[in-house]
């Protein structure tokens, strides 16, 4: 059961269910909480492929490397703009402050 | 570790793993969501180290779980918005009552499950057609190998240059955060 | 006498022209005045100075080559002016008349506006008209042709702001136009048939040139007429003359009386030879000729406005000048010219002052007796009547030119298109109608001199006039003029009784006619009582009925055919596309605009700013795009 195939499952079914949870919270810092989680899933993936199919060199752990790199800057870039949308909407549901569409102002 | 444990081992931290994911998208309270995603860092760091990374294991932990998941605690006690129209501010959006958000629903999660069910199957069997090749390299996924991957031979090596610019990619990050904080106009 | 000077003949007055546009408005009004009649009268002095050269008799004609102009294999056209005896009588005329009446424009134009740009316009008048008289192709004449009707559509529009006059100005140039296209069509093929544009070459090989072309030349002969009719207002485009007369009277007097009118005879003069090959041609001039010679003086006798009386006389005059082309004697058609110009001149140039002194009241029935307190006016207006009318043989300048006129009629005859018509016919309608001068021109006088105490013009006392409120001659170059030109028309008389022999036995009946109907009518209409019997009496009659729907009023419906011809094809074509792109076009574009519109509303829904409607549609492209690549 600890092969490959399997690891690319939960890989994904983890993707599947951060994409879910983007999807469906109504608060901006929850969807990137769900963003963490696809990220995450993305991770195993990498690491999993190494051990599985990469033996020689860790360029998988290097790749997790970047992109825990970028996924720390992006939560860092992304909570700062919800606290100044929070600042001023005084409200983080994106239903609410889509200011865009029709209904709009 | 010897492969028969390996096997339910696995099984035990991706069921768990998937288990608090799950938890933490349908969780009603948005800190709880956030000690669950936390909570759900163990299982992965536990595969981290059964697929001989010990190094990227504790990364998940220290990183991740220890400022990531910090700057989104931070965040969740800071802005605490009122509960506006009876709902609890972040839960799940619910169903909308009446066909169009019944429809809204349907094609969510048909989407999803068609996802699930048109992608996997083929990435399943072209996983299987893939001949694992054995771990050849000493100490593969200690920190010490992982050093020398990294600097060995700085002025050839790729890898090293790529690692100082990430230093870089933080910066942006820091201005672009600084940034926004700051007042506008005046 | 060098060619040279041939050069400035037209450089002076265009020279002062140039200079008048520039600095007319920072020059005093005097020094405006005399910059333009100084150029004109410099022209005469140099033209006065060809006489010795014999070129009146005789001699050879000077000729001054400017070297080439347009040239090209397949054609050319120098420059070249030539001066010959018929060049040279016009010269002095364009040249005499036109500083007469620009220093008679001086008095009349002082109080009015844009004088700078009025004066030149005449200077750039006479320069086109001497360009036209002077050059030896006919590309150079159509350059002072478009020259003349330029100046003539600019100075009748010198009241601009005043109504109907931008469209009377725009109608004469419109018709003197469409006499261009027939001229330039006329050349056109002149050149086709003769390979050659130049008079004097033309003149000189033109019978041999002709043969093998010789329905081309009778085409551009008759081409050449439309030009010709349309500048010299014939019928059918006799149409704008009347309509001149919005321009202020010192252009009425210059261009359209003595000499932009007879660059269309001038222009048939100088191809004389063209058209004596060619009798279908003058049949078509006899045709419209006598046609506007009746049209002009019916009409003539039933206007109300002084200048449109002697407009229409005018008409009548050129229609007998083109007569005499007709019958093929071109000296009667130059003498009538001269004595035309002498007469017409003198009687329009009476009328603006008459015009002046009554504060540019310009219907008889409201001037009426307005000569009494005008002396020189009131000679020059007898003079004139006397000489239009021709009623005394050597004081009458148009007397012995219209003898010659009929002279030459009487001998000849007109054939064409299946026609025949005999010289006689036309002698006989030209006595006629010629008595008819008379009666119109004393019908004005007697207007003019009604001694009738109540209906007589009057205007309140103003600083300027006398204390009486009666009109005065104020301007002394008005004066001059006038008493220049009326001593200058007997003049002419009398020369011109030296040139033509006269024939008591055809004479004298219409002569003793004309004068009884002259005094006759001159005796009703200078009193009120009688003009009231004669129109009690003339009621019965619908044709001259008074505010009836008769020909005369309708001035004989030319308008109207022109109107139904012409503008309302263009107008229902107007109106036709109008509908057309209205509907079409527009609805055409209104609906590729409503489906933009449509489609926006729909592409507009994908916009809300929900970012995870944003999310959801980028993973729906993410599945599709993993669906497609995992496939392969």
């Amino acid at each position: 059961m600890f092969n490959l195939p399997n690891s690319l499952a939960l890989s994904l079914l983890l993707v599947l269910i951060g994409c879910l949870g983007m999807l469906r919270r109504r608060s901006l810092i929850l969807i990137l909480l769900s963003v963490e989680i696809i990220l995450n899933g993305v991770n195993i993936a990498l690491v999993s492929f190494n051990y599985f199919r990469w033996g020689t060199t860790e360029t998988g752990h290097y790749l997790y490397m970047l992109s825990i790199g970028v996924a720390a800057v992006e939560a860092a870039v992304g909570l700062s703009m919800v606290i100044v949308l929070f600042k001023n909407f005084h409200d983080i549901s994106p239903d609410r402050i889509a200011k865009l569409g029709e209904s709009g102002s | 570790m010897s492969p028969q444990i390996l096997d339910p081992l696995f099984a035990i931290a991706a069921l768990g793993l998937i288990a608090l994911s799950l938890a933490v998208v349908l969780a009603k309270n948005p800190v709880r969501s956030t000690l669950l995603l936390i909570l759900s860092f163990l299982p992965t760091s536990f595969l981290y180290l059964m697929l001989q990374a010990p190094f990227v294991a504790i990364l998940q932990i220290l990183v991740y779980g220890g400022a990531i998941m910090m700057l989104f605690t931070f965040v969740i006690m800071m802005i605490n918005p009122a509960p506006k129209g009876g709902e609890i501010p972040g839960e799940t959006a619910p169903i909308r009552p009446g066909a169009a958000g019944f429809l809204r629903t349907a094609l969510l999660l048909s989407l999803l499950a068609a996802m699930a069910f048109i992608v996997v199957p083929p990435v399943y069997r072209a996983a299987s057609a893939i001949t694992p090749t054995p771990i050849s390299k000493p100490g593969f996924g200690s920190l010490a190998s992982m050093a020398d991957l990294l600097f060995r031979d700085p002025a050839n090596n790729p890898l090293t240059v790529s690692f100082e610019l990430i230093s870089f990619l933080i910066l942006a990050g820091i201005i672009a955060a600084i940034n926004f904080s700051r007042r506008r106009g005046a | 006498m060098s060619p040279l000077a041939l050069l400035a003949l037209p450089a002076f007055p265009a020279i002062s022209a140039l200079a008048l546009i520039f600095f007319g408005r920072r020059l005093p009004y005097n020094v405006l005045g005399g910059i333009a009649v100084g150029a004109v009268a410099a022209s005469f002095a140099l033209a006065l100075g060809f006489i010795p050269m014999d070129v009146l008799g005789e001699g050879a004609p000077v000729t001054l080559d400017l070297g080439p102009w347009i040239s090209t294999h397949a054609f050319q056209a120098a420059l070249r002016l030539r001066l010959d005896s018929v060049g040279l009588c016009m010269v002095l005329l364009v040249t005499f008349f036109g500083s007469l009446i620009t220093a008679y424009s001086i008095g009349y134009m002082r109080e009015d506006r844009e004088q700078g740009r009025f004066f030149a316009g005449l200077n750039l008048f006479v320069a086109s008209m001497l360009t036209l008289v002077l050059s030896d192709n006919l590309v150079l004449i159509f350059l002072g042709w478009e020259g003349v009707g330029l100046c003539s559509y600019l100075l009748i529009g010198h009241y601009w702001d005043q109504p109907g006059v931008p469209l009377a100005a725009f109608r004469a140039f419109f018709v003197n136009r469409i006499g261009d296209i027939f001229f330039l069509l006329g050349v056109f093929t002149l050149f086709g048939a003769f390979g050659t544009v130049s008079l004097s070459e033309l003149h000189a090989h033109g019978s041999e040139l002709i043969v093998g072309h010789e329905k081309a030349a009778g085409l551009a002969a008759l081409l050449l007429l439309g030009g010709a009719f349309a500048k010299s207002a014939q019928a059918p485009l006799h149409v704008w003359l009347a309509d001149a007369m919005a321009g202020p009277t010192p252009v009425s007097a210059l261009i359209h009386a003595a000499t932009m009118v007879t660059a269309g005879v001038y222009l048939l003069m100088r191809l004389d030879w063209l058209y004596s090959v060619f009798p279908q041609a003058r049949m078509v001039i006899g045709i419209c000729a006598t046609t506007t010679l009746i049209v002009g003086a019916l009409l003539a006798l039933t206007q109300t406005d002084i200048k449109k009386i002697l407009a229409y006389s005018t008409l009548s005059n050129l229609a007998l000048m083109f007569l005499a082309l007709a019958a093929g004697s071109s000296g009667a058609a130059m003498l009538h010219l001269f004595g035309h110009a002498f007469f017409k001149a003198l009687l329009f140039l009476a009328a603006g002052s008459v015009i002046l002194a009554a504060h540019h009241e310009q219907d008889v029935r409201r001037l009426q007796g307005v000569l009494k307190t005008l002396p020189i006016t009131r000679l020059a207006f007898w003079v004139g009547c006397i000489g239009g009318a021709g009623l005394i043989p050597y004081l009458s300048a148009g007397f012995f030119t219209k003898e010659a006129v009929l002279e030459s009629l009487r001998n000849s005859r007109l054939d064409g298109f299946g026609l025949h018509i005999s010289g006689g016919w036309l002698y006989s309608i030209v006595l006629v109608v010629e008595s008819l001068s008379a009666l119109y021109l004393f019908r004005l006088l007697g207007y003019l001199s009604s001694d009738d105490r109540e209906a007589a013009y009057a205007h309140e006392p103003e600083s300027g006039h006398g204390h009486d409120g009666n009109p005065r001659e104020k301007s002394r170059s008005v004066r001059l003029v006038l008493g220049i030109l009326a001593l200058a028309a007997p003049s002419f008389a009398w020369f011109s009784g030296r040139l033509v022999p006269l024939h008591w036995g055809h004479v004298f009946p219409s002569l003793v006619a004309n004068l009884a109907l002259a005094a006759g009518c001159f005796a009703v209409f200078s009193t009120s009582r009688r003009r009231e019997l004669l129109f009690k009496g003339l009621a019965r009659f619908s044709v001259f009925g008074g505010g009836g729907v008769g020909p005369l009023t309708r001035l004989f419906y030319f308008d109207d055919v022109y109107n139904a011809l012409l503008v309302l094809p263009l107008k229902a074509a107007a109106w036709l596309l109008r509908l057309v792109f209205e509907n079409i076009f527009i609805g055409a574009l209104s609906a590729m605009g409503w489906i933009g519109e449509r489609a926006s509303f729909l592409l507009r829904r994908l916009q809300t700013g929900n970012v995870q409607r944003y999310a959801a549609l980028m993973l729906l492209a993410a599945a599709f795009a993993a669906y497609f690549l995992l496939r392969g």
